[in-house]
């Protein structure tokens, strides 16, 4: 009963795999790096009470580079998959309804101002803050019994503002030195991030995917419409602002933490979509492991690729995921015209 | 006793009143039609009785109850709606389409159970959709999608059904086989509301039918009592011929 003979492996299958793969780059992303680390010998030197360099660079350096790329990495992928789902559309992301770039604005404002510089607190919770207002924003904006339509164009105006914002903050920016600090921090970057940052996010991170539990039937009910999902007893509206809000909140803490990384919401849940019989309801959960094992991957990556200064963590995952969103824009034009 | 009723109930859009002071009821194990020319607010009517559209005013009762009374699980368990064309959004396949009609039933984890499974097999069984079931449900034809649709809302095990034109794309034998599906519902001591537009298929398979026009009901009774020729000519605006003794048949001749 409900296999889906286009399936190659069941959905719990699935999961167990992208799972070893997350593990798997956990412990790549705790040993690779400019120190590379001998992973068994430093943890059992701790575990004896013995401090030392490699220690320091294990538990306060790369623990929490790899920890936030987890987190951040299943916010992105979850909130793409749920957003994908609510709009019936494979092309949606999470930064559709401006939490993203709500949040970078105000993160940016507090390096700005230079407020972010008194406390490590100050920017990742003016980050989220700038998620919620968007999200707020796009429901003043667009009203509360808004068209899926509305909504997209209230997200592309509350983008448009932000976006402003940033140019304005960028044009005034006292020296250039200033200028590649704002810019550097929106490309998306997890490097020199401590235990306090991840413990920071995660309140609201956990928060966000709490909201996203049970989401996922009601979203394969909507596969049907919106009023046969009334009919169903699935409300659409109340449907949508409750996604909505869990993105503003997963997605707020994890560009205020780690800065705009873009395309790993998109691309995770579309190349998991056809693995687990297109779903939406189960595309959520993978694509939540899925977007943990691609950040991972991607900020391993740029630890090994040769460039000088590192890339970005933001700038690999848009070099890669641009041109598949192309390729995305490509085929489903020629599947629908 | 009726299952499904309304009394008096209206709603109006931009000032245009789309459904005027309008009263029905079905019964169990009935089988009604309700038919009318385009924009008469046959499928706005059918979406107030199905709980999507607030009246402005009048009532509508679920067994009676006020329908507005029952929370929207409870709703969905006892009452399938039938969308006109309604959408699929992503490429399921058929089965994992007719199993959404278990959803009002399911717990928080959308485990199946022995009984969901059965609703769903019989379902399938009902409208015919075995050879489809593995198929992607958006690559269907116009009268696949609509068995498809039909056994979603079969799966529910609802008490009362509601379709909009559920017959409106399929070819002759389809039409038969859907009514036919349609009629067994009701036999099986349920209540079936249908929206039509073959008066002569209304005729055949239906109990009871309402005429609709602009907003209110012109018409009601058995088919020989509304499918007059004064009725039709009224509503419609053309002449017919009917014919037939047991089930009137329909033949359109001219414009009036």
């Amino acid at each position: 009963m409900n296999s889906d003979p286009r399936q190659m492996v069941s959905t719990s299958t699935l999961c167990v795999l992208l799972a070893v793969m997350v593990v798997l780059l956990f412990i790549a992303s705790l040993a690779i790096g400019r120190e590379p680390l001998p992973l068994l010998s430093t943890v059992s030197n701790m575990l004896q009470g013995d401090g030392g360099a490699h220690a320091i660079i294990l538990s306060q350096i790369r623990l929490p580079r790899a920890l936030i790329a987890v987190f951040a990495g299943a916010s992105l992928g979850l909130c793409g998959a749920a957003m994908q789902g609510l709009l019936r559309n494979p092309l949606a992301s999470p930064g559709l309804i401006g939490s993203s770039s709500g949040a970078a604005l105000f993160a940016v404002f507090t390096l700005y101002v230079g407020t972010a510089y008194l406390s490590p607190l100050v920017l990742p919770l003016a980050g989220m803050t700038g998620a919620l207002l968007a999200t707020a924003l796009v429901y003043v904006l667009a009203g509360r019994n808004a068209s899926v339509t509305t909504l997209i164009l209230a997200g592309v105006a509350v983008n448009a503002i932000a976006t402003a914002g940033m140019s304005l903050l960028l044009n005034l920016a006292p020296s250039p030195y200033a200028v590649r600090e704002l810019v550097l921090w929106t490309m998306g970057d997890i490097t020199d991030r401590s235990m306090n940052d991840f413990w920071l996010m995660l309140p609201t991170t956990l928060l966000g995917w709490a909201l996203l539990m049970g989401v996922g039937g009601k979203l394969d009910a909507l596969t049907l419409g919106e009023r046969t999902a009334l009919s169903m007893g699935v409300n659409p509206v109340t449907l949508r602002w409750r996604v909505f809000i869990a993105v503003s909140l997963a997605v707020g803490a994890a560009v205020s933490t780690t800065g705009m990384i873009g395309f790993v919401g998109l691309v995770v849940p579309h190349l998991l979509r056809p693995l687990v019989g297109h779903e939406p309801g189960k595309v959520l959960f993978t694509s939540a492991i899925g977007g943990a094992a691609l950040l991972l991957a991607a900020d391993v990556g740029v630890r090994i690729l040769p460039t000088d200064p590192p890339l970005k963590v933001g700038v690999l995952t848009a070099m890669v995921g641009a041109p598949f969103f192309l390729y995305l824009i490509i085929r489903s034009r020629r599947q629908y015209l | 006793m009726s299952e499904l009723s309304c009394t008096s109930v209206s709603v109006s859009r931009a000032g245009r009143h789309l459904v005027d002071r309008v009263s029905l009821h079905v019964g169990k194990g009935e089988l009604v039609g309700l038919i009318g020319p385009n924009g008469a607010g046959k499928s706005t009517l059918l979406q107030m009785l199905a709980g999507l559209i607030k009246c402005d005013s009048g009532e509508v009762q679920i067994q009676q109850q006020n329908i507005t009374s029952l929370n929207s699980r409870k709703r969905g368990q006892r009452l399938a709606w039938v969308a006109q064309n309604g959408p699929v959004n992503w490429p399921l396949t058929v089965e994992r389409i007719v199993s959404l009609g278990r959803r009002p039933h399911l717990g928080p984890w959308q485990h199946l159970t022995t009984d969901d499974t059965q609703a769903i097999e019989n379902a399938i069984d009902a409208t015919d959709c075995h050879a489809i079931r593995h198929q992607d449900a958006t690559t269907l034809s116009g009268g696949e999608r609509t068995r498809m649709l039909l056994a979603r809302a079969l799966a529910t095990q609802p008490e009362i059904l509601l379709a909009d034109e559920p017959v409106a794309a399929l070819d002759l034998k389809h039409q038969l086989k859907t009514m036919q599906v349609l009629r067994n519902f009701a036999d099986s001591n349920l209540a079936c509301l249908v929206v039509l537009h073959d008066l002569s298929l209304a005729a055949k398979f239906c109990d009871r039918l309402y005429l609709m026009d602009a907003g209110s009901i012109i018409a009601e009774g058995t088919p020989t009592q509304v499918l007059t020729v004064a009725n039709i000519q009224q509503v419609y605006g053309v002449e017919v011929h009917i014919g037939g003794d047991e089930h009137p048949w329909i033949l359109p001749v001219r414009e009036c």
